[in-house]
């Protein structure tokens, strides 16, 4: 199946199984290995991406659901030079322990800017609910995306 | 492993024939309960009709005395939804505690209805509401009951569901949803609650109550005891002991000797007690 769809502002076309996970899709032909699986059920959210301004784990969707959508993993994020912002304040707060929730907490965090530019701390735990991380418990992250957000300047 | 069969209609009538013709057919919405499966789906050489590039379904209306909301709305939007937050506040507040950000923002009411896990949050709202929903397939339409659909799913097995159908929350009426999981957020209930009461202004007297349980059958358990037990009374007429005996006995009576009856029937009088307060709130009369 032919499918088209918008990949970290770039126009892409595939000839692939419909049923391909997007995960596999994002990691093993467009070699975005920002995206994690860590559980393949919807529960960890390593491997969330942002399908048309929403968090979403890619885990759980197949190809065929993303025609004609606009995708962004953290490789965009690095292109347009957003990340730079979220590097400096996930470093300074001590956000990354062994680092495989954080593309997901990034793309989480992300996510709800979109929505929110002046999320408080209760909101921002309820934005990364969905992202699990074993090793810095929490608090360390949700101080660095309250930085990320006073310092702000996110376009939609 | 075999490879699925994945068909992608834009039109629901394409959907109907699919759904007529097919063995096997698995419609495919949000995909967070289905692509759960989707290994085994694999295996058994199953067919799934993908919905996302069907249009029309994702609108939220009022039409007078009832809200009606596509099939495939996320759990996201009926959240946030103003109109729903007004006329249907159970719904939206079980809509915001279904799984994580990224669930709400895939996960369908439709699916939800469809799939029909047990522990789905929505289900006990609507349930308690006397939700409805429009189903098609091949031989037509027909709008029936959400109680009644989750008892006959054998018979609706190749309908695609188009619209839910909620009566509004009048004035006069108090709704609830409450839930006790495992943890805070992104937990799949233990047991949760829809309520819908109904009572006379004048007075503050209960003429009506519906109440359902959900994890704790198949499908939502009418709590008729309690039902009884609150309808004719005034809310400071209500006793607590007795109001909690009759969700215990609720519980008893569906799980018996399931290893998990002694903390279900403890953790529903947490709901009960959230409830009540809820009822004092909105409904008490001087
Ligand atoms: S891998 Fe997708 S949520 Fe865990
Ligand atoms: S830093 Fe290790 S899982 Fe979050």
């Amino acid at each position: 199946m032919k499918i088209n769809f918008i990949l970290n502002d770039e126009e892409k076309t595939v000839d692939i199984q419909p049923d391909t996970r997007l995960v596999d899709l994002l990691r093993e032909r467009f070699n975005l290995l920002s995206v994690k699986e860590g559980c393949g059920q919807g529960e960890c959210g390593a491997c969330t991406v942002i399908i048309d301004g929403k968090a979403v784990t890619s885990c759980l969707i197949l190809v065929s659901q993303i025609e004609g959508s606009i995708i962004w993993t953290v490789e965009g994020l690095e292109k347009s030079g957003e990340l730079e912002i979220f590097k400096k304040y996930f470093k300074k707060h001590g956000a990354v322990q062994c680092g495989y929730c954080t593309p997901g907490m990034v793309m989480s965090a992300r996510a709800l800017l979109n929505k929110n530019k002046h999320p408080d701390r209760e909101e921002i735990r309820k934005a990364i609910a969905g992202n699990l991380c074993r090793c810095t418990g929490y608090n360390n992250i949700i101080d660095a995306i309250t930085a990320i957000a006073e310092e702000g300047g996110f376009g939609v | 492993m075999s490879e699925l069969k994945v068909y992608t209609p834009g039109e629901v009538k394409e959907v109907l024939k699919l759904l007529h013709d097919k063995e096997k057919v698995r419609i495919l919405a949000g995909g967070t309960d289905l692509l759960l499966e989707l290994i085994k789906l694999k295996r058994e050489g199953c067919v799934l009709i993908d919905l996302s590039r069907i249009e029309g379904l994702e609108y939220i209306e009022k039409k007078d005395e009832e809200l009606e909301i596509g099939s495939l709305v996320t759990f996201t939007d009926i959240h946030d939804n103003p109109v729903i937050n007004k006329y249907a506040p159970a719904l939206a507040a079980a809509s915001g505690q279904v799984g994580s950000v990224q669930i709400r923002n895939r996960a369908t009411i439709g699916g939800n209805i469809a799939h029909a896990s047990p522990a789905a949050d929505s289900l006990p709202v609507l349930l308690a509401a006397g939700a409805r929903i429009k189903v098609l397939n091949a031989a037509g339409a027909e709008t029936v009951l959400v109680e009644e659909f989750l008892h006959n799913k054998d018979k609706y097995r190749n309908h695609l569901i188009t619209a839910i159908l909620i009566p509004v929350k009048g004035d006069n009426m108090i709704d609830f949803f409450g839930k006790v999981a495992y943890r805070r957020d992104v937990a799949t209930a233990r047991i949760n609650m829809g309520v819908r009461t109904v009572y006379q202004p004048e007075n503050g007297k209960i003429i009506k109550a519906s109440i359902f349980l959900g994890a704790l059958s198949k499908t939502g358990v009418r709590a008729d005891l309690v039902e009884e037990y609150l309808t004719g009374k005034r809310v400071d007429e209500l006793e607590r002991e007795r109001f909690f005996a009759a969700l215990r006995e609720t519980v008893d009576k569906s799980i018996p000797g399931r290893y998990s009856q002694p903390y279900k029937r403890r953790a529903i009088c947490g709901l009960g007690d959230d409830f009540l307060q809820e009822l004092q709130r909105e409904g008490s009369y001087e």
